[in-house]
């Protein structure tokens, strides 16, 4: 490290947060050893030289760089098989497995919402929140379901009987492509996970609600999923301002 | 001059906090409550009473016998201002789409400036002087910074954020752009 | 030309899915198909030793009687899938091979399915329905 080099004070001023023992022996690491911390020109793009088969830290990323690329599906299949078979071990019901599941979702619609946004307004004088109901629905059922599942829903609808529901529909939802339920479990819906997303979005824009997903097949869509929306009354109230 | 920012949770919980403070001049505003405040040194609360009058220079003598420094740059004050902003805050992000809420508050010398993320995470700036593109740019690439650490599966919206990479690039904006 | 059954048995010799196409083959309890399919899984440990080039081989591939064939596919982790047509299908390797892909898909990947035993998984029968055909 610092300590064999003559000013070693200046190091000090390093940031790297990467292996300084491989960064020694490259001959151009001397020159950024002693340099200041900068912001690099392009944000996201590393400062520095960086040793192959080291794996940048996230903040020397480029958020944009994934945008377009591509998650193995077998991979997520297995993974997800994997999540709920972890889950049902340590459940004691349907009911119980699907809140858990809604949960996990939750953690990735948080990261989803706020990662999508920032691709989508950072580069806007003025970026702009969703505040309004029905077209945060909008966005959800297109720009979510595309970036999560690569196409959007396939429907949203609202409830008759009741003013606080609203639904998005999948006809094939990408969660339970390979998942066949048991007959004495026919009630679950692993879409709770994507139930989950859906409720985290909605979280964070402002608009709290209570989400589930259930079963609803049809003779040509046999998987097809509806994950019904229970919008809190204080949201209700907020539209009625709008409108007003 | 000096700049305070603070990054709230949707609950309102403190996750960051940072002191800037800039080589550029502080602009000379005048306090009007300052003037007609009587003397309240015999105050326990001496300090912060000066503090929230705007008088920013004078030094106190409290009944327990210490000197303390009012002049709105105690800590106390400064989260107080940035915590009565947020009613002010809350009232507007419910009807402005912008997630840039600029100078949507001021207590004597400070101006509160704010951003909004889609997640409801609120960025809070006390700053003194008038900077709007250099704050919008700023917020900018704190948002930036906050997606990332976000992405960090060990994080969540209500974990404080204690990365050092994280602070180094705040305040390298800061002392970019501020 | 048709296909009359499939089995598919696991590396222990049990027959974890069975079922028929067409009619052609005698109809048997399903215990018999039990018996069946473990002489087959011993059958096919013999084959797989009597390799005249030394080390291991991948045993019997095809077994012809006078009116049907059963082709067999091994995977690699030891599972056999076998396929029992009348001896014109030409097409009993390439069906195996989907039937392969098909488990792949609506057995490995379906959390309610635990391996080594019984295949109960509706996106599986759908699956091979649709590529083999409704059957009896």
């Amino acid at each position: 490290m610092a300590y064999s080099q003559p000013h070693s004070r200046v190091s000090v001023l390093s940031t790297s947060s990467h292996s300084s023992s491989v960064e020694h022996l490259s001959p151009t690491a001397s020159t950024t050893r002693f340099s200041l911390p900068s912001i690099p020109a392009t944000p996201g793009a590393p400062a520095y030289p960086r040793p192959a088969g080291v794996r940048p830290n996230i903040y020397d990323r480029n958020l944009n760089k994934t945008r377009i690329t591509e998650v193995s599906g077998a991979a997520f299949t297995f993974l997800f098989s994997e999540v709920v078979q972890y889950t049902q071990k340590r459940v004691s019901g349907i009911n119980d497995l699907e809140r858990r599941l809604n949960t996990l979702g939750y953690r990735i619609g948080a990261r989803v919402l706020e990662l999508m946004a920032w691709r989508a307004e950072a580069a806007s004088k003025a970026p702009k929140r969703e505040i309004r109901f029905l077209p945060a629905l909008m966005s959800i059922h297109t720009q979510v379901w595309r970036a999560v599942f690569g196409k959007p829903a396939d429907a949203i609808e609202k409830s008759v009987e009741n003013a606080d529901e609203y639904m998005i529909i999948d006809n094939d939802p990408l969660v339970e492509r390979y998942i066949s339920v048991p007959k004495d479990m026919s009630t679950l819906s692993c879409s709770s996970f994507t139930a989950g997303i859906v409720e985290a979005v909605l979280d964070g824009l402002g608009f709290p609600a209570r989400v589930t997903a259930h079963n609803t097949p049809m003779a040509q869509f046999p998987s097809r999923t509806t994950i019904l929306i229970k919008l809190e009354k204080s949201v209700l109230e907020r539209e009625e301002v709008f409108k007003g | 001059m000096s700049h305070h920012l603070f990054l709230l949770s949707p609950s309102d919980t403190p996750l960051y906090s940072l002191t800037h403070h800039s080589s550029k001049p502080v602009p000379n505003v005048s306090s009007p409550l300052s003037s007609n405040l009587p003397n309240w040194s015999t105050s326990a609360f001496a300090g912060t009473l000066t503090a929230l009058s705007g008088a920013s220079s004078s030094a106190h003598q409290t009944s327990s016998g210490t000197v303390r420094m009012g002049g709105g740059q105690d800590r106390h004050v400064i989260q107080m201002i940035a915590n009565a902003s947020l009613d002010v805050i809350e009232d507007i992000m419910k009807s402005q789409s912008t997630m840039f809420l600029k100078s949507v508050d001021k207590f004597n010398e400070w101006t509160v400036s704010a951003f909004i993320t889609p997640g409801n995470m609120k960025f809070v700036l006390l700053h003194e002087g008038k900077n709007d593109d250099g704050i919008r740019a700023f917020f900018t690439d704190v948002w930036e910074l906050y997606v990332k650490t976000m992405l960090n599966p060990f994080h969540t919206a209500h974990t404080p954020i204690r990365s050092t990479i994280f602070d180094t690039r705040v305040r390298s904006s800061a002392k970019k752009h501020l | 030309m048709a296909i009359f059954g499939l089995w598919v048995i696991n590396k222990a010799g049990g027959l974890v899915y069975q079922r028929n196409f067409a009619d052609g083959l005698a109809q048997l309890t399903s215990n018999e198909y039990l018996v069946l399919a473990g002489t087959l899984h011993g059958i096919h440990a013999i084959t797989s030793r009597l390799s005249p080039i030394g080390g291991s081989s991948s045993g019997a591939q095809v077994i012809e009687g006078e009116s049907f064939k059963m082709t067999i596919l091994l995977t690699a982790t030891a599972t056999k899938f076998v396929l029992l047509t009348s001896l014109a299908e030409p097409n009993a390797d390439n069906v195996l091979q989907k039937v392969y892909e098909i488990y792949s898909d609506a057995v490995m990947k379906n959390p309610f399915h635990t391996p080594e035993m019984p295949i109960r998984s509706e996106g599986f029968d759908t699956r091979i329905t649709a590529l083999i055909g409704s059957g009896l």
